[in-house]
Parts: structure tokens; C-alpha cells; sequence
């Protein structure tokens, strides 16, 4: 495992997984989506380390984002297949980090993989298998612990026909107990 | 089963109408609390998986101002999420009931959150 603690660990695999992470919207594609399409589908496909599949992803990103954007269907079907194939690629990834969750090595790479399984879930939900996806978050649910600490507001409403409250409150919650 | 217990702390703004009656202001919390409820075995009635449930509350005094009438003060917060609820992400929590005329709405946002250290 100690090929995955170096490459997950702050070292140049860092810049690439912050690129694979970037929000990245790129200029609308004006070439040929479906060549860009292509390319990034065989990219995730020939990825076969984590270095490999971390930039296939970040790639493979920008050129969904791009083409998300632009006003035809004509690429649905090209887009469906290479979606396919960065969701499995981007799960290979986010078994690999939970494996360094588990190991207890990386908090911070316990929180990535967390986050990043919920930006998955956002942007290409239908692509999931949904008992995958459970089974991936209660692992690392269960390897990251309870949330120590929120912080955040809570809007309250209370409605009769004679009275109307109206409340916005900026909380912190702490965690009392550790049930772990 | 597990429950997770934390406490709060904050302030919050009140906006009132009771009949011809207003009142607003902000206070300090004085008491809350959110269980978040970890249920790992299927029990009647009960989904496997997580609830939460919370409670705030200011023992300030909130005073409202009616027309003709002297200013008269009621608690100045007591909000709760009725029901435990489904915890369903842990960013945005929310929801509502309505029951004898009056109804409720909350909502439970996180804009930051941290896991305790591990062990």
C-alpha cells in the first residue's frame, strides 16, 4: 500500500487530484465534442495508476463540463459513454481512498474522498450504482467519525391565523459525545 | 443504536405578529440541542440509517408592541424540528409540519462542518 499512501499523500499527485477536484467549466467546445469525447472515454480507459486515473479525471472533467454547456443532443450518446466510463474510473479512485480511510493514514484524503463522492452524486447521480454508492459512504462514515463540529444557520417558521414568527438563527453545534 | 449529542450556541433573530401585536429583535441563544440518531438495525416504523431532531431556544424576552395596549413580553425563541427526521446529507436538513391550524416550517443549513480527530 505504499505505492497509495505516496501518490494520495501531499506530493506532486496532490496538484493533479486539486486539478481532478477543480470545478473546472472550460470554454464551450467550438471543435469536434465528439473527437474531445472520444479522447477523454479512452484516456479514463487506458488509466491504469492512480497518477494516470486522477489527470484522466480532471481531464475528462473539463470536457463534460464543456459539453453540458453547449445547445444540441447530438452528443448524447457519445457523452453517455464517456460519463460511464469516468464514473468507473472515479469510483476505482474513491475505493483507493477509502482503502487510505481505513489505513487511518490520511484524514485529509478521508475528507476528499467524501467530498468527492458527493459531487459524483450531484452531477452524474444516474450513472451510480446506488448500493455502491451507499456502501462507499457508510465506510467512510464509519472510518471518519462523527462530525465534530457544524456551523450554520437554521430558518424557522411558525404560522397560525393570528400569528406569524419568523426566526433566523446563526448557530455552532459541538458534539458532546463520541459514540465511536 | 447511537446517538450523537451536541449542544449550540448562537444568536438568534426574531421577527413576531400576533393580532395587532409585533416584536423583533436578537437575543442569544440560551439552550439547544441536536440529536442525530444512528439506527443500524431495521426497527418498526423506523428506517435504517440516520434522524435527526433539534431544539433552540432564547430565555430572553421578546416584547411585543400593540396599538392601545401596553407592551407585553413572551419568550423571545423556541424553535424545534417537531419530529425526528430522516438525516439525509449533512448540508442541508429540513422540514415542516402542520397540525391543529398552526404549521411549522424549519430548515438546517451547515456551511462549514469537521470530523473529530481520529483516533
Amino acid at each position: 500500500m505504499a505505492w497509495l499512501s505516496g501518490a494520495l499523500c501531499p506530493t506532486p499527485s496532490s496538484s493533479l487530484w486539486n486539478r481532478a477536484q477543480a470545478q473546472v467549466v472550460g470554454p464551450v467546445i467550438t471543435g469536434p465534442g465528439e473527437a474531445e469525447l472520444k479522447r477523454i472515454t479512452k484516456l479514463l480507459d487506458n488509466a491504469k495508476t492512480l497518477d494516470q486515473q486522477l489527470a484522466a479525471l480532471g481531464e475528462a472533467q473539463k470536457v463534460l463540463n464543456a459539453v453540458a454547456q453547449l445547445p444540441t443532443n447530438a452528443l448524447a450518446s457519445r457523452t453517455k459513454v464517456a460519463t460511464k466510463a469516468y464514473v468507473r474510473v472515479a469510483m476505482k479512485v474513491l475505493e483507493a481512498m477509502t482503502l487510505v480511510c481505513e489505513s487511518g493514514r490520511s484524514k485529509k484524503i478521508s475528507l476528499q474522498a467524501k467530498q468527492f463522492l458527493s459531487t459524483l452524486v450531484r452531477d452524474r447521480n444516474a450513472f451510480l450504482d446506488q448500493s455502491a454508492v451507499k456502501k462507499l459512504k457508510t465506510r467512510l462514515d464509519r472510518c471518519l467519525g462523527p462530525v465534530k463540529e457544524y456551523e450554520g444557520t437554521v430558518e424557522y417558521t411558525f404560522k397560525t391565523p393570528e400569528s406569524l414568527i419568523r426566526s433566523k438563527t446563526t448557530v455552532i453545534w459541538i458534539l458532546q459525545n463520541d459514540a465511536r | 443504536m447511537d446517538v450523537l449529542t451536541y449542544t449550540a450556541a448562537g444568536n438568534v433573530t426574531v421577527n413576531a405578529s400576533e393580532g395587532a401585536c409585533r416584536g423583533d429583535g436578537t437575543f442569544v441563544l440560551t439552550d439547544g440541542v441536536l440529536t442525530v440518531t444512528r439506527i443500524s438495525v431495521k426497527m418498526s416504523g423506523l428506517p435504517v440509517g440516520e434522524l435527526y431532531g433539534f431544539g433552540l431556544a432564547s430565555r430572553d424576552l421578546l416584547m411585543m408592541t400593540c396599538p392601545n395596549n401596553p407592551p407585553r413580553p413572551i419568550p423571545a425563541a423556541v424553535l424545534a424540528s417537531d419530529d425526528l427526521t430522516p438525516l439525509k446529507d449533512i448540508d442541508l436538513l429540513s422540514g415542516s409540519v402542520s397540525r391543529g391550524g398552526a404549521s411549522t416550517s424549519w430548515s438546517f443549513k451547515a456551511t462549514d462542518y469537521d470530523y473529530a480527530e481520529q483516533p
